[in-house]
C-alpha cells in the first residue's frame, strides 16, 4: 500500500559526489523508507553523505486529557534517553507482542514482517504518538532549491474505539527549539483512521522554495476530539519522498582544507600532540587509521565502522563541556569519510593498532595445554600418582620432601568430607580401619566417588561458580520471597550430572546451549533428553534480573547481560572480564571489543530489544501434548464445577430442603482436587531477531560505539590477525534458534581453548588441597595469582581432555597421590620446609581446611542422627522472620533435616546459621568462599536453638546405643562426633566434666536428669570443637 | 617463561596469601599481644578489628549515620524555593526525569513553611523544629546529587559507592581501615526498627567481598542485642547455677581445644577461635552493659523522646548509638521507623501527611543525639550524618506527591570537624538540579574519610584483580570537599 503508492520509482541520482567544484543538480531526492531501511544505516544517512532525518517529539501537552489540545508551538525535542530504547534502533515488528511496557512515542524502521492484529512489513517506518507527546519526523534540507513533498500516513491500529485515530500535519519551520519554540507553517494536515477503512492519508505539497537548513516536519499526534480519552500508541506507517529541483551541492571535503581545521579547533587539544587521551592522535589520517584504545577510528568510505564518526554523530565527542560541532562541521567530517577520506598523505605504511601481540599469546595459560613428560625424581618410591613426580621434583630442588602420611582415621575423614561433604559413619571408619588389604585406600576412594552424596558435594561447588539461587530478582527484602519457580530442576541436573560423571565438555555445552542441541520447538512430548537439555540452560538463569517491573528501561536489561558475562567468564573461562566492559584490560590482553563480541553470543536469547521479563522466560515441564491434555482436563473440571455451583446457588435459593448442597459441595472439592497442573523449566532460549551488538563507551549502554559480531577473545584464538576468528563449526541446528550459544559452547569446550580444562582442574585441586595451583579460581590469566605448578595444571588438563573429560578419573589421580595423603600437621619446631615455604605452596604437607557453611550444618545433622538423605525436588522452605533469624521451616513439610544443598537458596538471606559461617551473598556468583572467624560464629555454636537441638539429639542417640555408663558415653561420643576415640587425657577430662556437671545440675534439683543434661553439654562442647569444624 | 621464573614474578601476594590462610580474628591477635596500632597501609597478614593508625591526623574517630531512606523532600524541608509556590500549578519549563509513570509536568508547591533558624540562618521546614533548633551545629549540603533514581540502586550508591549491591558498605571500609577501639564489641553496628528491615535490608550493611568481620552487626533494641547472644531458652539473665554450668562447659571446651591446638602448631586460626569463645563471654557482659539504657537518667531519656510512644523507638536507637560510640565503636548506622512505611520518606502521594508523620518520629531524637553528644564533649570527635539516598522533583505525582530525584538532595552533617552553621551549594530555582558547588556521593565519602584520617585514594582492597576503593576516584572524580570542613 504505502510502497505501492509512492513508487514514483526512485530516480537515478543525478549528482555524483567527489567530482570537482560546485555543480548544479537537476534534482536530488530523499525517500524516508528507502533511506531508513535500505541497509545503509539507521542513522538516516542519505546518498549524498548528509544526515537530513531527525526523530523528535513535542515537549508537552496541556489541559485535561478529555479536551487535550496538542501544543503546536514548535517546541520539538529530539528523542533522548527517556525514550532512548526507541531512538536510532532497529524496531522489531513484534514489539507489542513481547513487551507491552515500551512506551510511545517512538519512531523506527521495521526489521521483520509482522502479521497479527496489526500488520506491517519489513522496511516500513513506524511512527507512534504517545499520550502526551506527538511523534515527529523532521527533515533538514541540505540543499537549496524548489521542493516537492509527497507522502502517506497510514494508521494501522484498528482497535480501541472512537479516538483510535491520529492527527497528522506537514509543517515547515526553523530548527527544533525546546525552549522558545516557533510558529511552524502548516502545509497540509488530516486525520488517519483505519477504523473506518479510510486509514491511508496522502499529501502532496509542490513548488516550495527551500534553503539549506530549512526544516520540514511530519507530525503524528494521538487524536482527541473532546468526546473521549485519546488512544495513544497507534502504529502508524509513514513514508515521504522529498524532491529538490535545481539543487546545488557542495564539493567533497579534503583533509587539509576542510577536515583538519574542524579537528584542530575541536579535537586536537585532547587527541593530538602531547596530550593523547585514549592514546589517540587525530593529527594525521594514518593516526586515525592506527587508532586509540578502542582500535582504529577511521575506515575510509565506511561511516559505520569509523569510530570517529560514531562518536561525533552520537554527540559523545567532543564532550559537552568542550562545546559541540555545528551541523555544517559534522557534515564536513561525514562527507569526508563517506567519500573515501581523501588526503594527500602517504598511507601505504598506515596500519591498524594491534591489541594482542605475539608475546601476549605466548603467556602459558593462553596457549593450548601440552602434556609435559613426568620429570625424573630422586625418590620415585614416594610417588603413587603421576602428580607426585611434579610435586616431588619441585620439593627436591629445594632439598625438601613430603611430610609423613596421615593416620587412617584422618584419611577416612578427609576423604569423606572432600568427596561427600559428610563425616564418615562409624561403620565406614571401622570398615576402613579393619581393611588391611593392599588396595583398601583406593577402594575407599571408589566407594565414596560412587556415593550419591558425591554429586551433592561437588554439585554445590559448581552451584557456587554459577551463583545458583532459588529466587529471581534481587532479594532485597528479608521477609518477601520471589521464587524462581522450577529452577531447582537445574540444581538436580547439576547433582545428577556429577553423580553420573557426565563428560565435562558435554556438561558445559548443555548448560550454555542445551536448547540448541535438541528440537524441542517441534516436539510433541518432552523426551528425557529434551527435558535434560532444557533444564541445563538454567545455568544462565540464576542472574539477578530487575526487569519484571515496568519502570525499568533498557539499561536494566543490559545489567542482566553484564552480570551474566561475569558469571560465564569466571565460571567457565577463568578470566576476569568485568574491567573490559568499560575499557581495555590493563593487565591481560583482553579488549573491550572482546567483551562485547562475547556478549553478542547471548543477545539472541537475552535480547534487550525483544526482552522477555523473568516471569515470562520459562517453558512448561511437560510437552505440548501433555500440556494440552492437562488444560483440557482442567477445563472439563471447571465446566463441571461451574454447573454444580449454579446448582448450589439454585438449591440455596430454594431452601435446599433435601439437604443436597453439602454433598454437591464435597463433589466440587473433589473435582477441584482432581485438577492437574504442570511446573516450570527455567530455561534460556532464543527469541527472534538478534540485535546488532555495539561496544559501549565506558560500559554505558546509552553510549554506543562500533558494532561487533559474536566472537571469541582474540588472545585465546590462534589467529594473529585481529578480528579473525576460529573457523566456524558447522553444527546441525534445530529450527527456531540462531546457534550462537552452541557455537560458543563448542569453542569453550574445544581442545584449542586454552583455559577451560585448566580452570576446572584448578578448582578440583583447590577443593582437595585447600588452595589452587592458581589461587584465583576465577582468573587464571596474567592478572590472576601466579601458578605454583603450571606444569601440573597442564599435565592434568591434557589428561582430562584425553581421558574423556571424566572428573572422577581426575579425582582418583589426585586422591591416590602421596601428596594428598600427607599429614597437615607441622612439628612443634620450625622445620626447614616451613622456613623456606611458610605458605606451603610446594605442598610439603596437606592443608587444614575449615568446612563450608553447608557442610558444617550437614555434619551437625549427621552427628545428631537426624540427617535426612532424600535427594532432589523443590527446595525445603525457610522462614523469613523480621528478626532475620531465618530457620528451616518446620511447618513447611518434613524436609527440615535434609542436606543444605536442598534448602531454599536466597541471594541475600542465606539460612542464618549458614550465613554466619560465610555462606556468600550471591550478588553474581562466588569464586571462592570467604572464611571468616568471628565471634558471631562462637555465639551461634554456643547458643543457637539449632546447635542445642542437635547436641541434645546426639546425646540421646548415643545414650540409647551404649547406655549411661560415663566411660562408654565419652568413648562413643568421640567416635560419633569426631570419628575417633578419645586420648587418655581427653577421656579423663570428659569424665571429670561429666561428674562435676552432673553434681551441679543435681544441686539445681534436677536429680533424675542431671546425668543426661551433663552428657548433652559434653556433646554440645564436642560439636563446638575446632576439630569438628576443620578437616586435617 | 619458565614456571620457575613465574613463581618469582612480583605479585602482591600478601593479601591473597592472607585470604588463603583464612582470617584471624581480633581475639587471636589480642592473645598474641598485638594490640598496638598498626599502620593502615601496613601489610595485612590477617583481618582483624584492632585499631590502626590512619593516613592523616584524624579529626573524628567515629561515625553515626542516621539513614533516612526513601528520599526526603529537599524543597519541603531544607531548600526554600519561592518559584515553586509562585508558579504552583503551572507547567514546568523543561523536561524532568521521572521514575514512576504517574507524573504530570505541573509544578507542585512547597508544602511546608521553610525559614531560617539559629544565628547562622540555616533553613528548616516546619516539620523539623527540634533539628532546626540545632541549626548552628549542622553543616547542610544542599547540592548533593547521585547516579540513579531508584531506591535499591541509589541506596547502594550511598552506602557502598556503587549503584549495585555486592560491594562493601562505607562502614565496612572504615572498620577495615581503622579497626575499632572496643575489642569487646563489633566495630560496625546497625540499629534498625525491631519490626523489620528497611529497603534493601541487610544488603545495605554488607561487607561484599570483604571478610564478614567487617559487615554491620545488627544490634537489637529488644531481646537479644546480638543474634544468639543468649540461648532462647534463657532470654537474658541466666541463673547463677546455669552460669556455673556454662562456665564449666566453656572450661572443658577450652581445654579440649587447646589440646587440639597443640597438635597443630602455628594454625593461628584455631587460636583465634579459642579466643573468640572467650570474647563471646566478655561480649555478653559488654553488650548488656552498653545497651542498658536504665543507666540513663530521666532527663536524658526524655530528651530522646523515650517517654513518648511516637518517638520512643527511634529515640531508643539514637541513645543506643550514643552509648556505642561512647564505648569506642567505630561506625553506627541507625535506620528510621517502619511506620509509616519501610521507606518512610518516599513521598509519592499524600506528601504532606507522610512527611509530617515520619518527621514526628525522627526529629526530636535526632536533635537529642546532637545535644547529648555536644554536652558530653563527643561531638568534636563523632561525625553525625542525616541523609536519604536521593531527593524529590518539583513536579506533581498523582495529585499530591513528588517522584524520585537523583539530581539534587540535601544531606546534613554535624560534628567531627564539619563546619557548623554552614550551608553549602545551591540548586536551581525549582530545586530540581544541584547547580552550585555540586557534591557527589563519592565526594562526601572522600570528605568523611578525610575527617577520619583516611586517604580515600589509598585505602584499597584487592578483589578480582582490581585494587578496589570506596570512592574509585579515577572513575568518579571523587575529591575531598574542603569547604565543608572547619
Amino acid at each position: 500500500m504505502v510502497r505501492a503508492l509512492l513508487v514514483a520509482v526512485l530516480t537515478v541520482i543525478c549528482w555524483a559526489p567527489g567530482v570537482g567544484a560546485e555543480e548544479p543538480a537537476k534534482h536530488a531526492q530523499w525517500r524516508l523508507v528507502a533511506e531508513q531501511v535500505n541497509g545503509k544505516s539507521h542513522r538516516a544517512e542519505d546518498e549524498y553523505g548528509y544526515e537530513p532525518w531527525r526523530f523528535l517529539r513535542t515537549t508537552s501537552s496541556e489541559g485535561p486529557v478529555a479536551a487535550r489540545r496538542w501544543i503546536r508551538d514548535g517546541k520539538y525535542v529530539p528523542l533522548d534517553h527517556s525514550s532512548e530504547r526507541l531512538f536510532n534502533q532497529p524496531i522489531l515488528g513484534s514489539i507489542y507482542q513481547v513487551d507491552p511496557t515500551w512506551k510511545a512515542p517512538f519512531v523506527g524502521g521495521v526489521t521483520a514482517t509482522h502479521t497479527a492484529d496489526v500488520t506491517w512489513k519489513k522496511g516500513e517506518v513506524l511512527v507512534t504518538p504517545g499520550p502526551e507527546h506527538a511523534a515527529i519526523l523532521a527533515w533538514q534540507s541540505p540543499v537549496s532549491g524548489v521542493l516537492a513533498i509527497r507522502g502517506t500516513v497510514d494508521n494501522r491500529q484498528t482497535c480501541c474505539g472512537v479516538n483510535s485515530q491520529v492527527n497528522w500535519y506537514v509543517e515547515r519551520g526553523s530548527s527544533p527549539d525546546v525552549v522558545n519554540g516557533f510558529k511552524p507553517v502548516t502545509l497540509a494536515q488530516g486525520i488517519s483512521d483505519d477504523r473506518v477503512k479510510q486509514g491511508v492519508s496522502r499529501f502532496d505539497v509542490l513548488d516550495l522554495e527551500i534553503s539549506v537548513g530549512d526544516y520540514i516536519y511530519i507530525v503524528v499526534d494521538a487524536r482527541a476530539d473532546g468526546t473521549a480519552t485519546p488512544h495513544h500508541g497507534d502504529a502508524t506507517a509513514v513514508d515521504v519522498l522529498l524532491t529538490v529541483s535545481g539543487a546545488t551541492l557542495p564539493p567533497p571535503p579534503t583533509f587539509k582544507q576542510d577536515v583538519l581545521p574542524v579537528l584542530a579547533s575541536n579535537c586536537l587539544e585532547c587527541h593530538g600532540g602531547d596530550v593523547r587521551e585514549a592514546d589517540l592522535d587525530l593529527r594525521t589520517v594514518s593516526g586515525m587509521i592506527f587508532g586509540g584504545e578502542s582500535g582504529s577510528v577511521l575506515t575510509p568510505g565506511k561511516l559505520e565502522t569509523s569510530y570517529l564518526w560514531t562518536m561525533i554523530q552520537s554527540g559523545q565527542m567532543p564532550p559537552q563541556e568542550a562545546g559541540t560541532l555545528s551541523a555544517a562541521e559534522k557534515g564536513v567530517i561525514r562527507r569526508w569519510i563517506s567519500g573515501g577520506a581523501a588526503t594527500d598523505e602517504d598511507l601505504t605504511k598506515a596500519r591498524v593498532r594491534e591489541f594482542v601481540s605475539a608475546e601476549d599469546r605466548e603467556y602459558w595459560a593462553f596457549q593450548p595445554p601440552r602434556q609435559p613428560p613426568l620429570p625424573a625424581i630422586r625418590n620415585p618410591g614416594l610417588a603413587t600418582s603421576p602428580i607426585d613426580y611434579f610435586l616431588l621434583k619441585r620439593l627436591e630442588e629445594k632439598g625438601l620432601t613430603y611430610s609423613a602420611t596421615a593416620s587412617r582415621e584422618t584419611l577416612v575423614r578427609r576423604l569423606a568430607f572432600d568427596l561427600t561433604g559428610l563425616p564418615p559413619t562409624t561403620r565406614q571408619v571401622d570398615a576402613f580401619l579393619e581393611d588391611t588389604s593392599p588396595g583398601a585406600y583406593e577402594k575407599l576412594v571408589d566407594r565414596l566417588l560412587a556415593s550419591p552424596r558425591y554429586g551433592e558435594r561437588w554439585g554445590r561447588h559448581w552451584m557456587d561458580t554459577v551463583g545458583y539461587v532459588d529466587v529471581r530478582l534481587y532479594d532485597g527484602d528479608a521477609t518477601t520471597l520471589y521464587p524462581n519457580e522450577g529452577i531447582w530442576r537445574y540444581r538436580d541436573y547439576i547433582i545428577r550430572s556429577f553423580n553420573a560423571d557426565k563428560r565435562y565438555d558435554q556438561f558445559l555445552q548443555e548448560q550454555l546451549a542445551g536448547d540448541e542441541m535438541v528440537n524441542w520447538r517441534d516436539a510433541s512430548e518432552w523426551t528425557p533428553e529434551i527435558m535434560e537439555k532444557l533444564v541445563a540452560t538454567g545455568y544462565l538463569r540464576s542472574i539477578e534480573d530487575h526487569t519484571s517491573e515496568a519502570q525499568y528501561g533498557i539499561e536494566r536489561r543490559y545489567e542482566v547481560l553484564f552480570d551474566m558475562m561475569t558469571m560465564v567468564s569466571t565460571s567457565m573461562l577463568g578470566l576476569t572480564f568485568e574491567c573490559t566492559r568499560c575499557h581495555n584490560h590493563k593487565y591481560d590482553p583482553i579488549t573491550q571489543r572482546d567483551y562485547y563480541r562475547l556478549m553478542s553470543f547471548f543477545e539472541s536469547s537475552y535480547n534487550p530489544h525483544a526482552w522477555l521479563r523473568p516471569q515470562e522466560r520459562w517453558i512448561p515441564d511437560v510437552g505440548p501434548v501433555a500440556r494440552a491434555d492437562i488444560d483440557r482436563h482442567n477445563a472439563e473440571v471447571d465446566g463441571k464445577v461451574n454447573n454444580l455451583q449454579s446448582r448450589i446457588k439454585e438449591l440455596e435459593k430454594d431452601g435446599d430442603e433435601a439437604g443436597q448442597v453439602s454433598a454437591i459441595k464435597k463433589t466440587v472439592t473433589d473435582l477441584n482436587g482432581s485438577k492437574r497442573s504442570y511446573g516450570k523449566i527455567q530455561a534460556l532460549f532464543d527469541v527472534p531477531n538478534p540485535p546488532v551488538t555495539h561496544v559501549f563507551r565506558r560500559g554505558d549502554c546509552f553510549k554506543r560505539g562500533l558494532p561487533v559480531t559474536p566472537g571469541f577473545p582474540e588472545v585465546l584464538t590462534p589467529s594473529a590477525r585481529p578480528g579473525q576468528q576460529l573457523a566456524r563449526v558447522e553444527l546441525p541446528l534445530p529450527p527456531g534458534t540462531s546457534g550462537r550459544r552452541l557455537e560458543l559452547a563448542h569453542w569453550i569446550t574445544s581442545r584449542q581453548n586454552p583455559t577451560t580444562a585448566r580452570v576446572i582442574m584448578n578448582r578440583l585441586w583447590f577443593h582437595h588441597f585447600g588452595e589452587g595451583i592458581i589461587a584465583t579460581p576465577d582468573n587464571i590469566g596474567r592478572n590472576g595469582a601466579p601458578p605454583s605448578h603450571p606444569e601440573i595444571l597442564d599435565w592434568m588438563a591434557v589428561e582430562f581432555q584425553q581421558g574423556g573429560w571424566s572428573l572422577k578419573k581426575m579425582h582418583r589421580l589426585v586422591l591416590t597421590s602421596r601428596a594428598y595423603r600427607q599429614t597437615s600437621r607441622r612439628p612443634a619446631e620450625l622445620t626447614r620446609a616451613e622456613q623456606l615455604d611458610p605458605d606451603n605452596r610446594l605442598l610439603w604437607r596437606q592443608n587444614m581446611k575449615r568446612l563450608e557453611s553447608e557442610i558444617i550444618r550437614d555434619a551437625l545433622l549427621a552427628a545428631s542422627g537426624r540427617l535426612d538423605l532424600h535427594s532432589f525436588g523443590p527446595p525445603v522452605p525457610v522462614t523469613r522472620p523480621v528478626s532475620g533469624l531465618s530457620m528451616v521451616d518446620a511447618e513447611g513439610g518434613n524436609g527440615q533435616n535434609r542436606r543444605s544443598v536442598y534448602i531454599f537458596a536466597r541471594r541475600v538471606y542465606p539460612l542464618k546459621f549458614m550465613e554466619i559461617f560465610d555462606s556468600p551473598i550471591m550478588a553474581i556468583n562466588c569464586s571462592r568462599r570467604m572464611n571468616s572467624t568471628t565471634v558471631l560464629q562462637s555465639f551461634a555454636q554456643l547458643n543457637s536453638d539449632f546447635m542445642i537441638g542437635v547436641a541434645g539429639d546426639a546425646a540421646r542417640r548415643i545414650e540409647q546405643a551404649v547406655g549411661n555408663e560415663p566411660a562408654k558415653l565419652v568413648r562413643s561420643s568421640y567416635r560419633t562426633i569426631l570419628g575417633r576415640l578419645p586420648g587418655e587425657e581427653e577421656q579423663q577430662a570428659c569424665l571429670e566434666f561429666l561428674s562435676v556437671q552432673a553434681v551441679g545440675y543435681a544441686a539445681e534439683s534436677q536429680d533424675e536428669k542431671a546425668g543426661a543434661l551433663a552428657f548433652a553439654d559434653l556433646c554440645h562442647m564436642l560439636l563446638c570443637m575446632n576439630e569438628f569444624l576443620y578437616v586435617e | 617463561m619458565s614456571s620457575n621464573e613465574m613463581n618469582h614474578a612480583p605479585y602482591p601476594l600478601s593479601r591473597r596469601a592472607a585470604l588463603a590462610a583464612c582470617s584471624m580474628s581480633l581475639g587471636g591477635l589480642a592473645m598474641r599481644g598485638l594490640l598496638h596500632a598498626e599502620a593502615i597501609d601496613g601489610q595485612r597478614t590477617s583481618y582483624d578489628m584492632k585499631p590502626r593508625s590512619p593516613h592523616f591526623r584524624p579529626k573524628a574517630r567515629a561515625v553515626i549515620q542516621l539513614f533516612q531512606n526513601g528520599g526526603p523532600s529537599q524543597m519541603d524541608l531544607f531548600d526554600p524555593k519561592p518559584e515553586l509556590t509562585r508558579q504552583a500549578g503551572k507547567p514546568y519549563p523543561g523536561a524532568v526525569e521521572t521514575f514512576q509513570l504517574g507524573n504530570k509536568n505541573i509544578i507542585f508547591p512547597t508544602q511546608f513553611e521553610i525559614k531560617p533558624h539559629g544565628v547562622c540562618g540555616m533553613n528548616f521546614g516546619a516539620p523539623l523544629p527540634h533539628m532546626a533548633a540545632m541549626a548552628d551545629d549542622w553543616c547542610m549540603v544542599r547540592s548533593m546529587y547521585t547516579v540513579n533514581n531508584n531506591h535499591p540502586f541509589a541506596i547502594s550508591m550511598f552506602q557502598s559507592g556503587k549503584p549495585f549491591f555486592g560491594y562493601p558498605a562505607m562502614g565496612s571500609w572504615i572498620t577495615y581501615g581503622l579497626g575499632s577501639e572496643n575489642q569487646d564489641l563489633p566495630g560496625y553496628i546497625v540499629l534498625r526498627d525491631p519490626a523489620g528491615y528497611n529497603t534493601s535490608g541487610k544488603a545495605v550493611w554488607s561487607s561484599g567481598w570483604m571478610p564478614a568481620l567487617y559487615q554491620g552487626t545488627e544490634f537489637n533494641s529488644q531481646g537479644n542485642a546480638v543474634h544468639h547472644l543468649h540461648r532462647s531458652s534463657r532470654p537474658s539473665q541466666a541463673s547463677q547455677a546455669s552460669q556455673a554450668s556454662d562456665r564449666r562447659s566453656m572450661q572443658l571446651l577450652s581445654r579440649l581445644n587447646r589440646q587440639h591446638s597443640l597438635l597443630h602448631p602455628r594454625e593461628y586460626e584455631l587460636e583465634a577461635r579459642i579466643a573468640n569463645f572467650e570474647m563471646a563471654a566478655r561480649m555478653q557482659l559488654a553488650a548488656a552493659d552498653v545497651l542498658d539504657l536504665s543507666k540513663e537518667n530521666e532527663e536524658t531519656r526524655a530528651l530522646y523522646g523515650m517517654d513518648n510512644p511516637t518517638t520512643a523507638g527511634y529515640g531508643t536507637r539514637c541513645l543506643m548509638a550514643r552509648r556505642l560510640v561512647e564505648s569506642g565503636v567505630r561506625y553506627v548506622q541507625v535506620f528510621p521507623p517502619l511506620n509509616p512505611s519501610f521507606q518512610p520518606w518516599d513521598s509519592h502521594g499524600n506528601l504532606k501527611n507522610g512527611i509530617q508523620a515520619i518527621s514526628d518520629r525522627v526529629d526530636k531524637p535526632t536533635a537529642a543525639l546532637i545535644t547529648d553528644l555536644k554536652r558530653r564533649g563527643l561531638l568534636d570527635e563523632v561525625i553525625v550524618m542525616w541523609t536519604g539516598e536521593f531527593g524529590r522533583i518539583p513536579i506533581t505525582e498523582g495529585s499530591d506527591g513528588r517522584d524520585h530525584n537523583r539530581n539534587a538532595f540535601t544531606t546534613l552533617m554535624a560534628g567531627g570537624g564539619f563546619k557548623p552553621g554552614y550551608t553549602h551549594g545551591a540548586t536551581d530555582d525549582f530545586g530540581y538540579k544541584a547547580i552550585e558547588d555540586r557534591v557527589s556521593v563519592p565526594d562526601l565519602h572522600a570528605t568523611i574519610f578525610r575527617q577520619l584520617g583516611i586517604d580515600h585514594t589509598r585505602l584499597s582492597f584487592l578483589n578480582k584483580g582490581r585494587q578496589e576503593r570506596l570512592t574509585d576516584p579515577e572513575v568518579t572524580g571523587a575529591r575531598v570537599v574542603g569547604d565543608l570542613l572547619v
